[in-house]
């Protein structure tokens, strides 16, 4: 298996939040402002990452029966220590993403990437698969938290870019803003993936009958 | 199974396996634990609240704790002049959390240079506290315990729309106001021991200080209001000035010194009116022979403040008693925003207008009548001042009505509200100035049926049930203002009384006992000859009948003797006609019978409003 193939996988193809339409309930809670949007993703990459490792260290030795409740005992410490790092170090992010980060432990990327993914492949390529997945997820939370943020607030991490008192759509900060920009990207990112897929499809093709051709 | 197919099971295996992960990954969280945990007040809450000040814990002294709350932490900065506290204010009202709040005060400007919610108590985010409130708070220099107590809630306060959201943060900010005050600064707040005697009066009863009063007049000053955890009960703390006292025969004999007497009275609103629940003299004043407890129970305690009030024409006994009777009498306290006089202003054009408050309290089948003053409004000229408060028709919250009659003209001159018409998500429902304007300046208050004629449809800005009951509850304050000018309180409106004439010739009204109000019906009149009993009942509507209702029944023998509309209420051709009313005739005038005795006309609305009216008709006249 290709790095490159693991690669795109997490950020582009299987994209958990545009692509999997996983870990939903964060997406659209915290994606208020860019920073907690962000800050989430971080939080879900750490534990992806931390937990594919483990799991796939330990493949060949949890039985099958119990794999699930060992997978979220792991995954369960891991989130409890990113929470103790960020209630320590980022405190207004705590506070931010409140019930949200403990909640990570039942995120289904989380889950998902264990059982698919790490508890068949080798630890290295599992870390990889954590990385690019939480690096996935980072940037569809981020991008969605910066396009919520500039419309809603007139700011993008807290910096302001205009008064929002002369112009904002304060729809976009709520919770019907989150479900309509959710769409929005899914719509998008979607459409873009399948011109390019389609794209390289066509070259492919082309590609194959020159060859068959010469 | 022998030993070995045991240990070599899948079933060991996994229970091991489970059990060996557990514990390795206890033992991480232990070991990460004392590294990574942050206590909840500890003293790293204190870091970067105030730029480059570090803080160290202090000792609190005797674990302060008062009406309002807990201190729980206290720090002093390393370096400057800072003092850092972490105090839990109460909770109050449905508030699901304590509000625990982290202040740093500058020691030498007593300004506090931060604060840091450590706990929102809200019940949800669009309740907390917000950054302006919080910049009020800020805004002021903490010399004396009680300096937060004059921060008003609701329009122009720290937290509008968020009152018990902000008392229970406010509670927090007092605690740390009057431990800095009293501990740093020397200041004690005597309101704290008054607090302790309130709460000590009774069991389970206990009072928190609320917003400051600034109030003095008449030799009154009232020094503190406290609110209490029953809905409705509440104290005023007050200094009276006596000048005179009673001698044996009741006589008024003036004291060479005038005394100051600390009195606080507990009140109990109870609808529109409020009763004295329990009176303590704090200060110690030694010349009166009756003792205050003999006093309490014998002359303040569950009396009306009406009735308090006219005890002052009475033999009175002691100076105690009369500074406490004075207290009690004076209105304001109990419609205690603001003093009447405020009210009235409200209404006159030119601030030099003068208002002399005379005593009028009185309740009829349509509310209440709060009070009645006359002055001069250098507009209007000679005006009568009368503040109502109307009974709901409905659904709609009551109405405090402050309305000016011209004396000249007799004709209502300007009028306003005390609060919003509506509430629950009827404002849109509520009349608009202009209508109230169009349908009641100008008219001639000289009798009391004066208001009969506005037609409440009129002062209806949407056409549903929510508006017009709005709109019959704003008539109803209107009305009750015509009853009182015109002199005439007991006056059947709505142009019933040739009714009622034609059913019980020179029937004569009959006093309406208490419970002249019901669920869906009130009794609003009784007249009686030597024969028949008529009651005028007022009926609410039901479903989509348009209006309330009022009818007149007649009562002889125990018998129906006749029904009469003076006002249906039903919508447009479904009016009762006579002939269905004359079918009660001959029922037994008795809950019971009334009960099985529903006409149904196929109007089934505006039947039902007339057999709630006799059914509660007969229940009052039975009761």
């Amino acid at each position: 298996m290709k790095i490159r193939e693991i690669a795109l996988d997490g950020v582009v193809r299987q994209n958990p939040t545009l692509k999997l339409v996983l870990g939903t309930c964060p997406t659209l809670a915290v994606t208020t402002v860019a920073f907690d949007s962000f800050g989430m993703g971080l939080a879900v990459t750490f534990v992806l990452i931390c937990s594919n490792i483990i799991i796939s260290l330990l493949r060949n030795v949890i039985p099958d029966k119990v794999r699930i409740p060992a997978f979220i005992m792991i995954i369960a410490t891991f989130v409890t220590i990113v929470e103790m790092v960020i209630k320590k170090f980022v405190p207004d992010l705590y506070s931010s993403l409140g019930n949200f980060l403990a909640l990570i432990v039942v995120n289904c990327i989380i889950l998902g990437r264990a059982e698919g993914f790490a508890s068949q492949n080798p630890v290295g390529y599992s870390a990889l698969d954590g990385l690019f997945m939480g690096l996935g997820f980072t940037l569809a939370l981020t991008t969605m938290g910066i396009f919520r943020e500039v419309l809603a607030k007139g700011s993008i991490f807290g910096v302001t870019l205009w008064d929002a008192n002369v112009f904002s759509i304060s729809f976009f900060g709520t919770s019907a803003g989150a479900f309509l920009t959710y769409g929005l990207f899914i719509a998008v990112f979607n459409v873009a993936y399948n011109a390019v897929d389609r794209k390289s499809r066509h070259k492919l093709a082309a590609r194959l009958a020159n060859e068959e051709v010469a | 199974m022998t030993a070995k197919q045991f240990f070599t099971s899948t079933s060991f295996k996994s229970v091991a396996v489970l059990l060996a992960i557990a514990i390795v990954c206890v033992t991480l969280l232990s070991v990460l634990n004392p590294l990574l945990y942050v206590e909840v007040g500890g003293m790293a809450d204190f870091d970067g609240i105030v730029d480059g000040v570090s803080f160290a814990k202090a000792e609190i002294n005797a674990e302060f704790t008062s009406a309002n709350g807990t201190l729980t932490t206290a720090a002093k900065s390393t370096s400057g002049n800072y003092f850092g506290y972490i105090a839990t204010g109460n909770k109050f009202g449905d508030k699901p959390n304590e509000y625990t709040v982290l202040a740093v005060i500058n020691g030498d400007t007593h300004m506090l240079e931060g604060i840091k919610i450590l706990q929102e108590g809200a019940t949800s985010s669009s309740y907390n506290v917000t950054d302006d409130a919080i910049a009020m708070y800020k805004s002021v220099a903490i010399e004396n315990p009680n300096v937060f107590d004059s921060f008003a809630f609701g329009a122009g306060g720290v937290m509008a729309g968020a009152t018990q959201s902000a008392i229970t943060f406010k509670n927090a900010m007092m605690v740390i106001a009057q431990y800095y005050a009293t501990y740093e600064l020397g200041v004690a707040d005597p309101s704290v021991e008054i607090n302790e005697k309130l709460n000590a009066l009774e069991e389970g009863v206990t009072y928190t200080k609320g917003e400051a009063y600034d109030y003095e007049a008449e030799g009154i000053e009232v020094l503190y209001h406290f609110d209490s955890n029953v809905d409705g009960k509440m104290a005023y703390v007050a200094n009276v000035t006596v000048t005179e006292t009673f001698d044996s025969a009741g006589k008024a004999v003036e004291l060479e010194t005038p005394a100051t007497v600390m009195v606080a009275i507990v009140y109990t609103e109870e609808g529109a009116s409020s009763k004295v629940a329990n009176a303590i003299v704090l200060s110690e004043y030694t010349e009166d022979t009756v003792t205050v407890a003999q006093y309490v129970e014998d002359r303040v305690v569950g009396k009306a403040k009406t009735a308090i009030s006219g005890l002052t024409t009475k033999k009175q006994t002691n100076t105690v008693e009369k500074a406490a009777v004075r207290l009690l009498a004076l209105d304001s306290f109990a419609y205690s925003q603001a003093g009447t006089g405020k009210y009235f202003d409200m209404l006159a054009t030119v601030s030099d207008a003068t208002f002399a408050q005379s005593d009028a309290t009185a309740t009829t089948s349509l509310g209440t009548v709060l009070f009645t003053a006359t002055g001069t409004d250098s507009t209007y000229g000679p005006v009568a001042g009368i503040i109502v408060t109307a009974n709901s028709a409905g659904a709609c919250p009551s109405v405090t009505l402050i309305a000016l009659v011209s004396t000249a003209t007799d004709e209502i001159v300007a009028f306003g509200f005390n609060g919003s018409l509506t509430s629950g998500g009827y404002e849109s429902y509520a009349p608009s100035e202009d209508q109230l304007k169009e349908a009641y300046l100008g008219v001639n208050v000289s009798v009391a049926t004066a208001i009969d004629g506005v037609e409440s449809g009129l002062v209806v800005t949407g056409a549903t049930p929510a508006g017009t009951e709005t709109s019959r509850t704003i008539k109803n304050a209107f009305t009750i203002v015509a009853q009182v000018y015109s002199g005439n309180l007991e006056t059947l409106s709505l142009g019933g009384q040739d009714i009622v004439n034609s059913l019980a010739e020179g029937a004569t009204a009959v006093a309406l006992k208490e419970t002249s109000k019901g669920d869906n019906a009130s009794v609003i009149g009784v007249y009686a000859n030597a024969d028949t009993t008529v009651y005028v009942v007022y009926s609410l509507p039901v479903g989509e009948s348009k209006d309330a209702s009022v009818c007149a029944v007649a009562v002889e023998g125990g018998k129906i003797a006749a029904v009469k509309m003076i006002a249906d209420g039903s919508t447009g051709g479904y009016a009762l006609s006579q002939e269905t009313l004359d079918k009660y005739v001959g029922t037994d005038f008795t809950a019971a019978s009334l009960a099985t005795a529903n006409i149904q006309t196929g109007t089934t609305n505006s039947s039902d409003v007339l057999h709630n009216a006799l059914l509660w008709a007969a229940t009052y006249a039975n009761a």
